[in-house]
């Protein structure tokens, strides 16, 4: 899309792949910019965030990431996350937000969630 | 001086400077368009004028002076560039003089609609600052039924470059002024936001509590605190709010108020948290959160009831140079509106310390994008289980080392609860 973020409609979910490495403050504006792009032009109910690209996330990040699920929450919709960093996997568990949405380290995991 | 001005008369050029003069004289940008206008028709003997700039986020041009029109009818006058007369000058960066405007397709007659001003000629020109184009100036209808001249048109050009001058003057000069008053506005908010720390380490009987707080900007996310609920009793806080900035620290700052007003009302520790978690979820922003750790330390039981809601783990040193770690074991606040939070329950006994800290620890970074790390915290905490009170000058040390002049990314927060009076004396 941008050289920072890809974005994929299928039937019924919407794929948001980020392509940076550092997930931090600077990019996190933009990023929350997309997700209402794809909420509301999209029309998406469920999101599916490729972190795979993704070393480092900062907590302004999760926080856009927490932004999407309140928000899809709110209207029946949901999200899942894939990783590959251990980096970021365990900040996500550190989090708990496991309590709330699908995180991943397996693609094929996260995406049978959001598919369901 | 250049060959154009040479062929000014005197007058003109007495005029000129004496027009530069004047509108020299204020630092308000919006003073100065009015003086430039004024002067437009003193110069070119012109019945009326107008100031056009560009905005840089839309590229239109937008009238910002004219005379006859009000302040509400000027508000509604926007060209695009490459439009009308103005947009013609502004797009080809020329001087354009037209004897009757109403044989050039370029006038946009819908102006003099509005005021019921009769255009008959126009002289419109550049306006530029050392860099850039950044709007036109225009005169309209030389008095006594004449056409602007090929003075006029020197005149206007010289008064436009000179304006150009002086507003890039003023622009600067009131960015410098709002950024100093920023800047100051900051600076107390920073006093005020470290204010609402504790001030002091806090000793008694042999327990020391004690906090470092180093904000990346001048205000910050990161909160700690202690309160003493009773002679065997204290509560401890860490936190960090996602995000950093202004924002941030107000939250920092609400959940402090709400800790304070709860321990004064004497609830239960759970539901201290349960109630803050419930208030951040209803007064905060969708994607802000906290993540923090609650400690109840009864010091008679030799225990700690804590509740870490997604926050970094907490380190217990004990005697024998063993590390416990009080992970996270609940979701971080402001999230889930109804979590019900559960406290663990965990061995504090004397002769120990406990150690919390923020994310700006250990991700400290260097300017390879290195992190500090859990195992270079490790290392100082492990070469300090008997000397506590050297983490607090070998830590930040060795962060200022490890980045090696990067700049500092994140708030670094970290509070130590130490007991017994040979670790504190340490």
């Amino acid at each position: 899309m941008n050289g920072k973020f890809t974005i994929e409609q299928f039937q019924n979910y919407c794929k948001i792949t980020v392509l940076e490495h550092m997930a931090a403050a600077p990019l996190t504006i933009e990023f929350k910019n997309l997700i209402d792009d794809v909420i509301k032009r999209n029309k998406c109910k469920k999101i599916l965030f490729d972190l795979t690209h993704v070393e480092f996330v900062d907590s302004s990040f999760i926080g856009a990431i927490v932004y999407a699920y309140k928000n899809l929450n709110n209207i029946g919709g949901k999200i899942s996350v894939v990783v590959k960093s251990a980096m970021v996997y365990d900040r996500f568990m550190v989090s708990q937000l496991d309590r709330l949405f699908k995180i991943s380290s397996n693609y094929e995991d996260a995406e049978s969630y959001i598919k369901e | 001086m250049n060959k154009a001005i040479q062929k000014l008369s005197r007058k003109s050029l007495e005029a000129l400077i004496e027009a530069f003069e004047y509108i020299s004289s204020p630092l308000n940008p919006d003073e100065i368009l009015k003086l430039v206008l004024e002067q437009i028709s003193n110069l070119l003997n012109a019945e009326a004028g107008s100031i056009f700039l560009i905005n840089d986020k839309t590229k239109n041009l937008e009238l910002k002076v004219a005379t006859n029109l009000s302040p509400e009818e000027i508000e509604k006058i926007k060209v695009p560039v490459g439009k009308g007369l103005a947009g013609y000058v502004a797009e080809h960066e020329v001087l354009v003089n037209i004897k009757d405007a109403e044989k050039d397709s370029r006038f946009y007659s819908n102006i003099d609609t509005i005021t019921g001003f009769k255009t008959k000629n126009i002289l419109t020109v550049p306006l530029k600052t050392s860099e850039k184009l950044v709007g036109v100036i225009q005169a309209l209808n030389k008095r006594n039924g004449e056409n602007f001249s090929e003075e006029d048109e020197i005149l206007l050009t010289e008064f436009s470059r000179l304006v150009g001058l002086t507003l890039e003057k003023a622009w600067f000069l009131s960015q410098l002024i709002e950024k100093q008053t920023i800047e100051a506005d900051l600076e107390i908010a920073s006093k005020i936001q470290e204010s609402l720390l504790p001030k002091d380490e806090f000793r008694q009987k042999n327990l020391l509590i004690k906090g470092f707080y180093k904000p990346a900007r001048y205000i910050s996310g990161d909160y700690y605190d202690f309160f003493v609920l009773n002679e065997n009793e204290i509560m401890i806080v860490l936190g960090d709010v996602a995000g950093k900035g202004a924002q941030a620290s107000l939250i920092m700052a609400s959940v402090k108020a709400y800790l304070s007003a709860a321990i004064e009302s004497h609830l239960d520790f759970t539901t201290i948290a349960n109630n803050l978690n419930k208030f951040l979820a209803q007064n905060t922003p969708l994607d802000k959160f906290i993540t923090i750790f609650l400690g109840l330390i009864n010091l008679e039981k030799n225990k700690i009831l804590y509740i870490n809601s997604g926050h970094e783990p907490g380190i217990i040193s004990t005697i024998d140079g063993k590390f416990i770690h009080l992970h996270s074991n609940n979701i971080m606040m402001g999230v889930l509106e109804d979590f019900e939070y559960i406290p663990t329950e965990q061995e504090f006994p004397d002769n120990s310390f406990l150690f919390i800290y923020t994310d700006g620890v250990t991700e400290a970074n260097d300017k390879d994008d290195n992190r500090f790390g859990n195992e270079r915290l490790n290392e100082i905490i492990e070469k300090n289980t008997k000397t506590p009170s050297k983490i607090f000058q070998e830590l930040p040390d060795a962060i200022i080392q490890f980045a090696n002049g990067k700049e500092q990314f994140d708030d670094i927060t970290f509070i130590m609860v130490v007991r017994g009076d040979e670790l504190i004396n340490s």
